[in-house]
């Protein structure tokens, strides 16, 4: 049953991380001259797989074969003498080094044993780039090319090391229109050739151009893989984000919200060169309102501006109707915003200190008498947020690096909730949180909401997003694109809005 | 096709994490216990090799050798544990050593000389902290640049000459003489151990300074100056060396554009010593006094049972190394 075009075959790859089942049994096959579109929302696994095949993750179980032989890829190393290459969203490049220095990084052409030739590095360069129709100069440095330029450069080197299996991982999300046209030249041309290539996208119409199949990931899980004419845009986005919407518990929802007050936030004209373009939104008091949108589109750099630590070049913000000019997080705790930021590791915690430190530190300023910190006040305030918050053990003076995810996102929650905020942006608030604390965490912002807290929300667990919110706005390139009531929304919906406004985006 | 539940239930790794915590806890005291322990142990060692040792006069002797290093050390334990360093507190000293005895010299009033010296301290303080956080400099590098402007003026202005002046007000004052039996010297550095410690335990800013140090972006969020504390932090050792200054050139009646030469390394390996964090969010004052005093008894004991200055660079090397390695172990 082994075609002689078979290339790779992924088969039943299983991944566990501490606490999240990344894949669970996927098997995935690649043809010679193929692109395999591999499509699925962020955190459905896509990125862990190809991590696997390329030898940055270890795989748990399943097996790998290369033109039907059995491999265990070892290393990112060995991953590139079987043939398999990747060109990352954030390149590898050096940028200090030329064009053809890069190229040839480890595989520098040599006169005799140590001695570099650069004379033949820099003509095996040129005629790479000519084979290719590229028209870039073998001795500007890296750091001198525009990102399509790198992105170049990065697919040459590794057609250069005689690569057979390319993984590219969104390589249009910072192309302009042409540069993008020239990419997919490039590829049809690698194709011709015989590289079969992975292709992971958001974009529904690149998809349809250049794929010849596509494998749809959800959850960790294979849902399935399709010729390319035979399923239509519409049929992919809905297998990505599942049918089965999980609207189970949004009964349990936050109880309806009065528009007629005065909105608790109110954003005017927000706009920040570059990032943010003209957003206007008002949240009221009570109100849970989401923010979906893909990464990057801008859904952390306004929770960022609103509490000062990203300046704006312009825009109005109005709390409980009065102006509010912020410039630093502690200016927006006096104003009643709090923020907990994403990933708990790079912004919500010292994990080095207790749980109490770092309860309480953002409350300092309010706990202290001149200055002094009153150890039992502190001791107090924090053994108020672990109750609240329920953080197990029980302990302040633990130290936040040994606890849990869960019960570390606990202490981020609670470190801001402590404060008594009356408007709270929440940035990915439950990621890497497991099913128990998850459930915790939302029944506690419902609650919150229920008090008459106002909440922002951004998620890109939809699931979540579509449970939690009583209104969710759609970010699109740093725009608001979209905007949905609770009981008019779906996944598909949302997805939806996302690929027409990129695909609108792409024609312009 | 329904959804594997993503996430499993951790119950069972807090426990185990429970368990981990009381680790660490121990361990951490335990670190701060074997330093102590070290000090003790050395002690009785000298003790036994030297009968000079544990006299009054010789211990009072290697308190007020070891001042100078504390009182510069405890600013030093900010600097590191905001995640900063400053390596021209040396150079800083002998800035302010050469400014205070000009003045002197030239009959000047001892107070203004004194001011001249501590602002001396505190204005290259200052500076090293603007460019560190205003210029986003690297603090290494601001005050490697600092310690050769420094040391350079202070060379260059005295033409590597010694000032001498007499100012009795001046010398008493900064920890020439004794009162009863305890060197002036050694009063300054309760006092400076005192405020430091006070400062650092419990007050806003040495939690914002741990903060700063332990997550830096965390610390921001949390709506912590970090500019402002790191600003903060080497101004004050700029202020400490200004002072370290004062005492120097009071214990010596004159100033010296020499002193304090390799004075940042003995203070930077006494912190480090005592168990703060070379990579900041973790800093002990007690263990800064604890580690100097190491540094110092050994300085002392080595001298008494006659070994000799070059061997002993060596000894305090491997202890040194030996002290960090063993740190990133318990750590």
């Amino acid at each position: 049953m082994q075609s002689p075009d078979q290339l790779l075959s992924l088969k039943n790859v299983r991944k566990t991380f501490p606490g999240v089942k990344a894949l669970n049994g996927v098997s995935l096959d690649l043809k010679r001259g193929e692109v395999h579109a591999l499509v699925g929302e962020n955190g459905a696994g896509k990125s862990t797989l190809m991590k696997i095949l390329v030898g940055v993750h270890t795989m748990d179980e399943g097996e790998i074969f290369i033109n039907g032989q059995p491999v265990q890829i070892r290393s990112v190393h060995h991953a590139r003498q079987l043939g398999i290459s990747i060109i990352y969203q954030e390149l590898s490049l050096i940028p200090q080094l030329t064009v053809a220095q890069n190229i040839f990084l480890n595989e520098e052409p040599q006169r005799i044993a140590g001695v570099l030739d650069e004379r033949q590095t820099i003509r095996r360069t040129l005629s790479l780039l000519d084979e290719y129709q590229i028209g870039l100069n073998p001795n500007t440095p890296v750091s001198q090319l525009r990102i399509a330029e790198r992105q170049l450069t990065e697919i040459i080197k590794a057609v250069s090391l005689g690569t057979n299996i390319l993984v590219m991982d969104e390589p249009t999300s910072s192309l302009t229109f042409d540069e993008a046209e020239n990419l997919f030249r490039i590829v049809n041309v690698l194709r011709d050739r015989g590289v079969g290539i992975i292709y992971i996208s958001h974009r529904m119409d690149e998809i349809e151009r250049l794929a010849n199949r596509i494998s749809i990931l959800r959850d960790g899980q294979l849902v399935g893989t399709f010729q390319a004419g035979e399923i239509s845009q519409q049929r992919v986005v809905s297998l990505m984000v599942g049918r089965e919407l999980e609207l189970a518990d949004s009964k349990h929802r936050a109880s309806s919200v009065k528009r007629d007050t005065t909105p608790a936030l109110e954003v005017r004209g927000l706009s920040r060169k570059g990032i943010l373009h003209d957003i206007a939104l008002s949240i009221y008091p009570g109100e849970i309102l989401g923010m979906a949108g893909l990464m990057g589109s801008g859904r952390s750099e306004i929770a960022r501006a609103l509490i000062g630590i990203d300046s704006i070049d312009k825009g109005e913000i109005r709390i409980y109707g009065e102006p509010a000019h912020i410039h630093n997080p502690a200016e927006a705790l006096k104003m009643g915003i709090a923020m907990v930021p994403e990933d708990r590791h790079r912004f919500g915690l010292v994990m080095s200190h207790s749980v109490e430190d770092n309860l309480v530190l953002p409350l300092l300023p309010y706990k202290t008498r001149m200055g002094v910190l009153s150890r039992l006040r502190l001791r107090e305030v924090a053994n108020t947020s672990i109750k609240q918050m329920n953080i197990v053990p029980p302990n302040p003076a633990q130290l936040v690096k040994l606890l849990s995810g869960g019960n570390q996102q606990k202490v981020v929650l609670g470190k801001w909730l402590a404060g008594s905020p009356r408007i709270l942006i929440l940035d990915e608030p439950t990621m890497g949180v497991d099913v128990g604390a998850k459930a915790q965490i939302h029944d506690l912002i419902r609650s919150l909401a229920n008090d008459g807290l106002a909440v922002l929300m951004i998620s890109s667990d939809m699931p979540e997003l579509i449970a939690m919110s009583h209104r969710i706005i759609v970010l699109c390139n740093g725009t608001i694109c979209g905007e949905f009531l609770q009981n008019d929304v779906t996944q598909e919906k949302i997805m939806a809005q996302i690929m027409q406004y990129s695909r609108s985006a792409g024609i312009n | 096709m329904n959804p594997e539940p993503k996430i499993q239930t951790s119950t069972h790794k807090t426990a185990s994490g429970g368990t981990a915590v009381r680790l660490v806890l121990v361990q951490t005291r335990m670190r701060q216990w074997i330093i102590y322990l070290a000090l003790i142990a050395l002690m009785i060692g000298f003790a036994f090799a030297s009968p000079q040792f544990l006299t009054l006069s010789n211990l009072l002797n290697i308190a007020r050798q070891t001042a100078v290093v504390c009182i510069v050390g405890f600013a030093m334990t900010f600097v590191l544990t905001a995640g900063e360093i400053d390596l021209s507190i040396g150079a800083v000293t002998a800035l302010s050593s050469v400014a205070a005895s000009y003045i002197l010299r030239d009959g000047g009033n001892w107070v203004v000389a004194s001011l001249a010296g501590l602002g001396a301290g505190l204005a290259f303080g200052l500076f090293n902290g603007l460019l560190t956080t205003k210029a986003r400099i690297p603090s290494f590098l601001v005050t490697l640049g600092t310690m050769g402007i420094a040391r350079g003026i202070a060379l260059t202005v005295t033409g590597t000459l010694t000032i001498v002046f007499i100012n009795d007000s001046f010398t008493e004052f900064w920890g020439a003489g004794d009162i009863g039996p305890i060197p002036v010297l050694v009063i300054w550095m309760v006092f400076v151990f005192a405020i430091t410690y006070f400062i650092f335990k419990h007050t806003i800013i040495g939690r914002y300074v741990a903060a700063t140090g332990g997550n830096l972006m965390a610390a921001r969020f949390s709506g912590v100056n970090t500019d402002l504390i790191k600003l903060l932090a080497l101004a004050m050792s700029g202020l400490a060396s200004g002072l370290a200054g004062l005492l120097i050139t009071a214990r010596l009646y004159s100033g010296r554009p020499y002193v304090g030469e390799g004075l940042e390394l003995d203070v930077i390996a006494a912190v480090i010593l005592g168990g703060t964090s070379l990579f900041g969010g973790r800093g002990t004052i007690v263990g800064t006094l604890v580690g100097a005093f190491i540094i110092g008894v050994l300085n002392n004991g080595l001298i008494l049972i006659g070994i000799g200055t070059n061997v002993q660079m060596i000894i305090k090397g491997v202890i040194i190394i030996a002290a960090v390695l063993f740190a990133e172990k318990m750590t």
